[in-house]
């Protein structure tokens, strides 16, 4: 049983899991032990899913056996059980709540963020250094960019915006992204030799 | 002070809604650059578009997915391609697309299985997205209701992304995974994301391991004018127009409040 | 009437946390996290059974390898477990590594080579020259500012400098759109609750703030 615990095994499990999409598409061998390995993903994502849904609900009804925040767990676990019944039940009351309920309150949540980025415009956007006078003025030039009237009315200013996103910002992001690419690299190696064990969690 | 910010937005965005004003607006280069490759489809044609946004931003990518979505179904009847639904990100993807095409688009007349089929959620994210490239079969089972693939005419003989003519996808989360494994084939790829995951596209763009990029309302709009179809997009335009101009307006009344403020001896 | 009317108050009970936190806001939010949770549920278990209940019960295939994804599947449910949850790095191991694999047989491509290769500096056109020119300056000294292996001094410190400026053009664009981004959700939102019978909820809503308002001033 001990031999079963040792950290080798899932490591030798990631060295598998990494290589055979990787050997597949530069040899062109093992493609059909890679074609299956993408299928039990699918099956596995699902499952790592379900667990978060597992993880919530278990926190929920600690929270109720604990008496914290009875009403609103209650009501988590609660509605969550009702649409269930009802996704099996009723299919086209299960479409409704989804475009009625649903989809309106998960929007109205998302555009807090819209609401105060206009905050942060009033209380934070200041010209104290020349890195902030350029990241203001390209923003304001972005913002009046995308106004559809202004691009309507003024040419001049489409061509300043398609300057400004297909150049610079184009070349920065060109950066960023070479960036990203290499320390996946990086930690892909890191990974197969077993120094990133991070993604084991738990030790 | 945050309230009073909250308040004159709402109202700002709240006029155009009781009473359109018809302000001007243009088509962007690249929603007609994206209008082009799809209308270009010919008969036969499979098109595959990949619904991956959430339902939390359905305000910013919905309306164009909705106007792509019609555009595509409009081909089908127009010139006999056909189109493939999938999503491989999260759930709400799935969600989305069968309410696309439950409340938005008309499908009456079309054949499912023959002229287009939904593959609903099938988990995995990139990893599906390299599957379905490599080999559609074997990471492809079932549809979104249970059939199986082989019982749908229109999917047998789509082996990997080479019997596929058109991709394109909608994100809200990163654009990355999608260039990586469906670009450089060859094959028009087209995202419809948030605006301001447009910037980060940008490099696969002028790499044309993506193709055409839509993203925002105003492009949405513009997509609606060209199939001539209107809806959502057009709707808020005015909106946008003055939400816009109050985001600029607000930054260059806080700069002169700290000025002042500091020219005073305040703390700004 | 009853659909916009129902989509309005949930609107104006998330959005009323814009006023300050609140019961209707709370009940909105639990409401939100139940309702995820079942249809995650939901289409997490139609996924399963499309894919193993299908072929492994209806059409018999028991010795298929899928067999093996499904007990890898369940094993990670030991990580509910004190003395098994060692078990579940086994799956999340070989989840991992596929994730990873698959990210770097695209990147290599997609992020790395693809994106090295940069217009001639010596066109026609001039304009398009100093563009690529630009191209190439705001790349490299973007990327050198993430050079960490290298403290930033001497030549590589005025490098980095510029590349925090090539930066600031990309997250000033960023902003900008992130701004467009964040109130287009409100946009797409707004005539739910400004025509009726929308509108009628929010004439409630406006009432119960003047009312709370006044409770608290006395």
């Amino acid at each position: 049983m001990s031999f079963l615990r040792r950290i080798e095994i899932p490591i030798i499990l990631f060295a598998i899991g990494s290589l055979l999409p990787l050997i597949d598409y530069y040899t062109g061998n093992l493609s059909v032990q890679a074609s299956e390995l993408l299928s039990w993903v699918v099956i596995l994502v699902t499952f790592s899913y379900l667990i978060g849904v597992v993880n919530l609900f278990r926190y929920h009804l600690n929270n109720i056996r604990k008496g914290r925040d009875v009403y609103y767990s209650v009501l988590i676990i609660g509605s969550f059980l009702f649409y269930l019944a009802i996704a099996y039940l009723n299919k086209s009351v299960y479409d409704w709540i989804f475009s009625k309920l649903y989809t309106p309150l998960s929007m109205s949540i998302s555009s807090f963020v819209g609401f105060y980025t206009y905050t942060v415009f009033l209380r934070g956007a200041r010209l104290k250094s020349p890195t902030a006078v350029l990241l203001l003025a390209v923003t304001i030039v972005i913002l009046l960019y995308n106004t559809p009237t202004i691009r309507a009315l003024s040419p001049q200013m489409i061509t300043i915006g398609d300057w400004i996103k297909n150049v610079p910002n184009t070349g920065a992001y060109r950066g960023i992204l070479i960036g990203m690419g290499i320390s996946m690299i990086v930690l892909f190696m890191r990974a197969i030799i077993g120094r990133e064990r991070s993604y084991l969690g738990g030790g | 002070m945050d309230r009073a910010v909250f308040i004159i937005f709402i109202i700002l965005i709240a006029i155009p809604a009781i009473s359109p004003l018809g302000l001007p607006i243009s088509i962007s280069s690249n929603t007609v650059e994206v209008y082009r490759q799809i209308e270009d489809l010919k008969s036969g044609d499979i098109a595959m578009w990949i619904t991956d946004f959430s339902v939390g931003t359905w305000g910013q990518v919905g309306p164009a997915e909705v106007a792509v979505y019609r555009h595509l179904f409009d081909l089908i009847r127009r010139k006999g391609i056909k189109v493939i639904i999938v999503t491989t990100y999260s759930v709400d993807g799935s969600l989305n697309a069968e309410r696309i095409l439950r409340e938005y688009v008309d499908t009456k007349g079309l054949k499912y299985g023959e002229d287009y089929v939904n593959l609903g959620w099938i988990p995995g994210y990139e990893t599906t997205l390299m599957g379905i490239a490599k080999d559609f079969q074997s990471i492809v089972k079932t549809d979104a209701y249970g059939t199986p693939i082989d019982k749908l005419p229109m999917l047998r003989n789509v082996r990997s992304i080479s019997d596929i003519a058109l991709i394109g996808f909608s994100t809200s989360t990163s654009p990355d995974p999608y260039p990586r494994q469906l670009g450089g084939y060859g094959k028009p790829l087209i995202i419809n994301t948030l605006i301001a995951t447009v910037p980060w596209t940008l490099p696969y763009y002028e790499k044309r391991l993506i193709t055409g990029y839509i993203g925002a309302e105003s492009d949405a709009a513009g997509y609606e004018k060209l199939t001539g179809m209107p809806g959502e997009g057009l709707r808020t335009l005015d909106a946008q127009t003055l939400s816009h101009i109050y985001g600029v307006g607000l930054i260059i009344i806080g700069n002169i409040w700290y000025f002042t403020r500091r020219r005073g001896g305040g703390k700004g | 009437m009853i659909d916009a009317l129902v989509t309005s108050i949930v609107i104006l009970m998330a959005w009323s946390f814009l006023y300050r936190e609140n019961i209707f806001y709370r009940i909105g939010e639990a409401l939100l996290v139940g309702l995820a949770l079942a249809i995650s549920v939901k289409v997490g278990l139609d996924v399963l059974f499309n894919r193993i209940y299908i072929p492994i019960v209806v059409k018999q295939q028991w010795l298929s390898p899928t067999l093996i994804a499904v007990a890898l599947g369940l094993m990670m449910y030991t990580r509910f477990s004190k003395s098994l949850w060692w078990v579940s790095r086994w799956p999340i191991a070989l989840l991992s590594g596929a994730g990873l694999g698959v990210a770097m047989k695209g990147a290599v491509m997609a992020q790395i080579v693809r994106q090295l290769d940069i217009g001639s500096l010596f066109t026609k056109d001039i304009f398009t020259g100093i563009n690529n020119l630009i191209l190439l300056v705001t790349a490299i000294t973007s990327l050198a500012y993430f050079l960490y292996t290298f403290e930033h001094k001497g030549a590589l410190a005025p490098v980095a400098k510029l590349g925090i400026y090539s930066m600031m053009i990309c997250f000033g664009t960023t902003l900008g759109l992130f701004l467009m981004s964040n109130i287009g959700f409100a946009i797409s939102l707004i005539p739910n609750v400004v025509r009726p019978p929308g509108l009628y909820a929010s004439i409630v809503a406006i009432i119960l703030i003047i009312v709370d308002n006044l409770i608290k001033k006395e």
